[in-house]
Order: structure tokens, then sequence, then C-alpha cells
């Protein structure tokens, strides 16, 4: 990758600025599922100077390794541009063949200044306390503007499978990994499919609502500043479900278990909605199951020779670990 | 042959991590040399065993296949419906072709064949265990589930030999 290639393209994307240059780029690390590019630039605007970053987006140049179009996250985003969730503001999808790099189509969000990763959050130091209190009263505040957003209003009925009933959220979302593990898992497996049986009979009843759930969230997904989320990010998995499926994701919070009660409790204030622990519990093992079959499909690029970084059977064999924790979950 | 296969994967390993690791200072090929000493890990783990892991599993998936078809004939179950009488045709016809003796030592390459093409059809079979649930009485379908636990659990037994050495920490991004 070299500065012209998103240089050009922020000149032809732009074309009322004056000698747009970029001043420096780097790949992000370690974004295994996608690759994602942050491009600083200097340019004249209106007169003055500025400079500006911007995040270019793209599936790895074997394909996706995820198996969900980079058109639904690019749709996620767009559509959420005119609600109150924190956003990076989203720019372009470009699938011009005249554009694309290495061959490969691509969406543009500007940056979004921040931390993604907390390192002070694990600092048993009580002078963080006040931190981990604020931030996780935070987290709670943006699941909660997430989980009560009107997503027919927004247009997500368009682009996301609509569950019928709030009987239906956990059937549907079943339904559809099932068929992402027949097409995309590169081997039978048994033990799989004796844990989806496991999880249709232990599936939780009606819902507490029918909500745009982000799926992956918590630390290591959005940008902060301070005790502030200011960009909800990676939108992969986004589905309409049941909200405590978002708490199984919720990363660093879901494993704290004094942060916890106070991440739902909270949630319910703002909210209105209640989140079972139980449901909870079933959600955790849903999520395994989830990223052990998305760390399987990553080998279908790498078993195919498109894809040879050595992270993906690495991250494939590693996962049977957590297949081994299901599978003795679930009483095998 | 000198040197052996471990000998050479180990001589591999120690040049990744004295020679080569110290001189990188790229996140991502710091990753990649990473990576690949667990991978080398696992590579000496599974030349040696994974010959007669591979050789214990087909053994014992076709030994629960065949106690699996004993059981949809004892529940006269085979006229079920068309998804099952098209997996005991399929089932038959691969147990039938696996008794017949195979002479030689199989390459490790027809064993995994020979293993996928099985724990494809124990997949099956457990989905029609599923399908079948409502018209077959509990202690029957007890019987099923246990068959296909005891196997899972086996499996889980060996196949946790070659993952959880090299393994067993936190992944290596």
């Amino acid at each position: 990758m070299n500065a012209s290639v998103f240089e050009n393209y922020l000149k032809y994307r732009l074309p009322e600025t004056i000698d747009l240059k970029v001043i420096s780029f780097k790949q992000s690390f370690p974004g295994l599922s996608r690759e994602t590019w942050f491009v600083n630039t200097v340019m004249k605007l209106k007169g003055g100077l500025i400079e500006k970053g911007y995040v270019f987006r793209m599936d790895t140049p074997g394909g996706s390794v995820c198996h969900i179009p980079l058109f639904f996250e690019y749709s996620v985003y767009n559509k959420l541009q005119n609600s109150k969730i924190p956003l990076p503001v989203t720019l372009w999808f470009e699938n011009d063949p005249e554009w694309l790099i290495d061959g490969r189509e691509f969406f543009v969000r500007e940056t979004v200044e921040g931390r993604v990763l907390i390192p002070e959050l694990k600092d048993p130091d009580p002078k963080y306390d006040s931190l981990r209190e604020k931030m996780t009263r935070e987290m709670a505040e943006k699941l909660a503007l997430l989980h009560t957003c009107d997503w027919k209003a927004l247009g997500f009925d368009e682009i996301m499978q609509v569950p019928e009933s709030k009987n239906d959220c956990v059937r549907l979302d079943l339904d559809f990994w099932q068929k992402r593990i027949e097409k995309y898992v590169t081997e039978p497996s048994p033990l799989v499919d004796r844990i989806m049986i496991w999880l249709r009979e232990n599936q939780p009843g009606e819902s507490s609502a029918i909500a745009l759930l982000k799926g992956n969230n918590g630390i290591g997904e959005e940008i902060w500043q301070g005790e502030k989320i200011v960009a909800m990010c990676d939108w992969e998995y986004a589905h309409l479900g049941d909200p405590p499926e978002d708490f199984a994701w919720c990363q660093f919070f879901r494993d704290d278990p004094r942060l916890m009660p106070m991440l739902i409790d909270h949630y319910k204030e703002v909210s209105g909605i209640n989140p079972s622990l139980q449901d909870i519990e079933y959600f955790k093992t849903f999520r395994d199951l989830k990223t052990f079959v998305s760390l399987q499909m990553g080998l279908n690029l790498f078993n195919s020779g498109k894809d040879y970084r050595m992270q993906l059977p690495n991250m494939a064999l590693w996962s049977r670990q957590i297949i081994y924790k299901l599978a003795d979950y679930i009483g095998i | 042959m000198r040197p052996s296969i471990s000998e050479i994967v180990l001589g591999m390993k120690s040049s990744l991590e004295t020679d080569i690791y110290p001189l990188i200072d790229d996140p991502r090929a710091q990753s990649s040399v990473r990576c690949m000493g667990l991978l080398l890990d696992h590579i000496l783990l599974r030349v040696d065993v994974e010959g007669s892991v591979l050789d214990k599993d087909n053994r014992d998936l076709k030994e629960s296949l065949f106690k699996f078809n004993e059981l949809l004939n004892e529940g006269n179950l085979q006229n079920s419906n068309n998804e099952i009488r098209q997996f005991k045709s399929e089932l038959e016809i691969v147990l039938n072709d696996q008794s017949k003796k195979k002479e030689g030592v199989p390459a490790i390459s027809v064993l995994h064949e020979e293993n996928t093409l099985l724990k494809g059809l124990f997949s099956k079979a457990i989905k029609c265990v599923e399908n079948l649930r409502d018209d077959i009485n509990v202690q029957l379908y007890n019987r099923f589930k246990v068959l296909v636990d005891d196997l899972l659990r086996r499996q889980l037994n060996r196949d946790s030999k070659w993952i959880n050495p090299a393994f067993s920490g936190k992944p290596y991004y």
C-alpha cells in the first residue's frame, strides 16, 4: 500500500480542497477480520490549512474472513448516522472499479480521536475505581440508547432479518448461524451440531424487546475520550434480537463481578428493559459458539491459499479451547 | 532418516525465536512469528500422534455409526421419513465399504478423507435423531443421545492431545 492510493482517492472525493497531501498512514493491528487504515492528511480549504484524518476499511486481500459483506457493515453505519448513537461520520462506500484498492471495495469514515484500549481499567489501584464506575455507567447508557432506538424508522428492517415476534428472536438467529455453519465451516463437526441442539433446547422465552444489537461491544470495540464513548465501531455482528445478548458480548465489563451488576442496574434504569441474568448466561454460550464458528470460517481463506496469514490457522486451532469449554458447560 | 521431522521442526523453532524474532520491530511481523512458533509446537505433537489419533477416531466413528444403525432398526425407524431413508441408505453403503479390509499403512491424507466422511455422516445422524424426536419414545431417544455424547466425549479427549499443549494459553494475534 502506498500513500498515493489514498491521496488520489481523497482528491477525487474532495475536489473543493487544494494541495491535499497524505502526511502519514498506518494499518491498525491486529485487524484479523478486516483491514483498517488510518490516513492523516493536510489540505487547503477555504483559504486555511487544515489537518484531517480518515479511516479506510476493507476486506483482507483474500476476501471476507467473517463472511459478512462489507456493504452490510457500511449500511449499519450509514443508517445510524442520523440517530443519537455516537458514531464516526461515515462518508463513502466505494465499489467503482476505477477506484478499488487492489481490486477491493472499501468504505471511508472520518477519524475519531480517542482510545480503544484503556489499560488503567485493569489496574486494581483504588484510584481507578471512580473511572471504572463512570465508564460502566457510560457503557450502560450507550447500550440503552442503542436498544431503545427505533430501528424500523432508521430502516434496519431493509438490511436485517426481522423476528416475527419477541418469541422469535433467538430462533431466527440460530437459523442464521446454522446456515453459516453449513456453508462456511471447513469440516463437519458433530460437536458443533450437538451444541446447536442444546442452544435450541435451552433458548430463552419471550425477549424483553426486539432491539438493534451491536454484537461484539465493550472495551476494545468503542472509542473513548475520558469516561465517554465518542464512537461505537465494528458493526459486523449487528442484528435484531434480544438485548441480553449484548451484555454477553460486552468486553471487560462482562468478566468483572463488581461492574457487571452495576452495568445491568444502570441499564435497567435508563432503558426500562430488564435483561435477566439467566438469559445473559445463555447468550454467553451462544456468543462462544459464534466466536468459534467465525474463527473456523477464516480457515476457508487459508486452506484455499487466498490468505496465508499465520494468525488464521493459529486462531482456528486455539478456538478449539472454546468448544471444549462449551462441551463441558452443556454436560458432555 | 535423521534429522527427523521433530528435530527439523525444533531447529526451525529455535532459529525463529533466537535469530529472527529479536530483529523484528513490526507488530504484525512479530505476531506472525509468534503464530509460527505455536504452529510448530502443534506440528511436533501432530507428527507423533496424528496417524494413531485419526485411526482411533475413524474406528470409533464406524463403531458408533454401526450402533446407531442398530438403534434405527430396533426402533423400526428406517422408513420414518425421506430424510431417514436417504441417511440409512448412505450409512449402509459407507459401513459396508468400510468393513472391507484395506491393505498397507494408510497415508495421513487417506485417514483424513475417511475421517471427514465419517464425521459428516455422524453429523447427519445427530440431525436425524432430532428430527425423529417427537416420533420416538423417550427411552429410545435417550439411548441415541447417550451414544452421541459418549462418542463426543471420547473425541474431545483425543482432540485435546494435539491442541492443549500448544494452544492452552492466550491467543497470539
